[in-house]
């Protein structure tokens, strides 16, 4: 009886998760959207040809994938676009996050939205613009490296600097504005207080965008797929390539790679946004 | 003492935001070496005084002249003025050492003189042994004399404070009331406060400007302002004050005064207001007291009713009832343990020296 009344009493917030029901639901999501990524992962050490049956550990695959030139051509184009598009994105989002926080304009509040739209708009239809775009006004294709990734570069900048603006822009919402007169009062010039309390200021959000915009610029594939020529395959579209004629362990090994970084990349990202916040906590 | 100097010259300044008029038409001297006080209630325009004397706003119309220099159209960054904010505005991601050497290094100081200086101004404020220390590690006590180190290391001429004590518990304010009063001794460099708390107005300034909507209603040293308020809002912003609607008639030597509950008196000619603008009388709580006997004629007295008592500790406010829903009140220090004090609904006279009475425009 006792027993029973005990039951009735409902959960508190912090007891579902000892809730069966619960438990379930929380499993059964992990399944659902890393299994795959695990399994891929699992399979890049498969000692077989083919991807269906487990044979063993190897990390051949690897070393296979190493020695594939066209697959490490692709990778270094792919480092090399998102060595640059961070750069510019990064310089570029701090730049329109100062604007859109410091001054006031006509039409901010359009403006603002605009800036954002990259993030929202169907990738597809930004790959299928920027390839239009690019053969429009007659962008030179075919150039020395790394200029034949201007196009592919430019196309990911359009889509990262937004991030690292809106990022960079909630950084700043927190900026105590007396720390500003108080600098000029002290003697500063207007370059002296941007140099040496706003870019420390906004430093967690610069980095934390630019790891953001790497990341995205790195597993970038639809817009760089309608941007790209035949010389300038990235790392995705290489994969996808390789996938059409079968599926490889090596497909799984340079997967894996791209997976590692991509997710240190975004912990870091995310670890610092995190660290600035709790220290404004304060 | 040599003859004061003029540090501070606002001449007909004016602050206008929008539509809104902060500052109106305001002038105003501050000496060298004067601890100068801004008082008003909040929105009053005290603070926009002090942004225009750092360069932090720009005034709509008048001059400021700071030790004789015109400081129109030039920035904050070249006066020879430092400010306290209200924030304390101490940079997140230095140490107490680059805050306090910040203004020093931006203006090219050699580093071996910024070293010297900054151990010396941490020194004055007691943080010497702190200079390491990152601003999330330290009390907002202590942030405060990084702002104040941070300030009196560049030498100003003014040093403008903006409430600097509205962020601190009560035991730590008036601590640190004394100790602003002490390093201000020391340093011997004019400080322009602004603060909408009164006792720290009264206790720490040599002389009080008293503002309320964008208008200095009163310029005077402390006791000054809390003895003879020039007028009607000075006298009710400061302190407690039982008000009374009255007319004055002079009659030769003396001014006759009629009130509406206070009845009729006459006092000696009072010359620095014209007889026809009173308009009201006052007394201050603590100069009347309340007695069971009528006392004899040289007092003013009312008969009146006990109405409540609210006991302080230190005082007691004693609100008594004149009849037709006046009530005065009455402090009575609580100078003894077995002070007797009055019963609710005793019967009693409030009674004052005529010569406590005040006479307000």
């Amino acid at each position: 009886m006792r027993r029973l009344l005990a039951k009735r009493t409902p959960p508190g917030p912090l007891d579902y998760i000892h809730q069966g029901w619960m438990k379930l639901t929380l499993g059964l999501s992990f399944v659902f959207l890393y299994a795959p990524l695990l399994i891929l992962v699992i399979f890049s050490f498969n000692d077989s040809r083919r991807n269906i049956v487990w044979r063993g550990f190897t990390t051949k695959y690897y070393e296979k994938a190493w020695n594939n030139d066209g697959l490490i051509e692709a990778f270094s184009n792919s480092l090399t676009i998102a060595f640059f598009s961070t750069l510019v994105s990064t310089v570029l989002g701090a730049m329109v996050a100062l604007l859109l926080w410091r001054f006031r304009f006509p039409f901010k509040g359009v403006y603002e939205g605009a800036m954002t739209l990259p993030i929202v708009i169907p990738e597809i239809c930004m790959g299928v613009a920027m390839m239009a775009f690019f053969s429009r006004i007659g962008w030179p294709s075919g150039l020395v490296w790394p200029f034949n990734l201007s196009a592919i570069t430019i196309a990911h900048i359009t889509f990262c600097f937004p991030f690292v603006a809106v990022i960079v822009r909630a950084r700043l919402a927190n900026f105590n504005l007396e720390l500003e007169e108080a600098a000029k009062d002290l003697g500063a010039s207007e370059w002296q207080f941007f140099r040496d309390i706003m870019i420390p200021f906004m430093k967690p959000g610069l980095i934390a965008g630019a790891l953001l915009a790497f990341t995205l610029s790195l597993d970038d594939f639809v817009i760089t797929f309608f941007t790209s020529g035949p010389d300038t395959i990235t790392l995705p579209v290489k994969i996808y390539s390789m996938v059409r004629f079968s599926v490889t362990p090596e497909i799984n090994a340079a997967s894996t790679v791209l997976i590692a970084i991509t997710l240190l990349l975004t912990t870091i990202a995310l670890w610092l946004q995190n660290r600035s916040g709790q220290k404004l906590g304060h | 003492m040599s003859p004061a100097k003029t540090i501070i010259e606002i001449s007909n300044v004016s602050k206008r935001f929008g539509t809104v008029l902060a500052v109106d038409n305001n002038s105003l001297t501050i000496q060298e070496g004067e601890f100068f006080a801004l008082l008003g209630p909040s929105g009053c325009g005290k603070t926009t005084l002090l942004r225009m004397l750092a360069g932090l706003e720009v005034p709509t119309g008048g001059k400021i002249l700071i030790d004789g220099e015109d400081m129109e159209g030039v920035p904050p960054n070249h006066r020879p003025i430092n400010m306290v904010f209200q924030s304390y505005a101490v940079f997140p991601h230095m140490t107490v050492f680059e805050n306090v050497g910040y203004g020093l290094k931006v203006t090219g100081v050699p580093a071996t003189i910024i070293r010297d200086e900054v151990m010396a101004a941490l020194e004055k404020v007691q943080l010497d042994n702190y200079h390491k220390r990152m601003p999330d590690q330290l009390s907002g006590g202590q942030k405060q004399r990084v702002a104040l180190a941070r300030a009196l290391v560049k030498k100003p001429k003014v040093l403008l404070l903006d409430e600097p004590l509205s962020a601190l518990d009560a035991k730590l304010r008036e601590a640190m009331q004394l100790e602003l009063v002490k390093l201000q001794n020391s340093v011997g460099i004019t400080f322009v406060i602004v603060t909408h708390d009164q006792d720290e107005a009264l206790s720490m300034a040599d002389r009080i400007a008293v503002i309320n909507e964008g208008k200095i209603e009163q310029i005077s040293e402390p006791r000054n302002i809390y003895e003879y308020p020039s007028n009607r809002f000075v006298a009710d912003f400061i302190g407690k004050m039982n008000v009374f609607d009255a007319r004055a008639k002079r009659e030769g030597e003396h001014i006759a005064i009629e009130t509406s509950d206070a009845g009729s008196f006459t006092v000696s000619g009072r010359q620095d207001i014209p007889v026809d603008l009173i308009t009201a009388v006052a007394v201050r709580p603590e100069k009347t007291c309340i007695v069971s006997e009528r006392p004899d004629t040289s007092m003013l007295s009312i008969p009146a009713r006990i109405a409540n008592i609210a006991y302080h500790g230190k005082e007691t406010a004693i609100f008594v009832d004149i009849g037709q829903g006046t009530e005065l009140s009455c402090t009575v220090q609580n100078t003894s343990r077995t002070q007797q004090l009055p019963k609710l609904g005793d019967t009693c006279w409030i009674s004052w020296n005529i010569e406590d009475m005040l006479l307000l425009e």
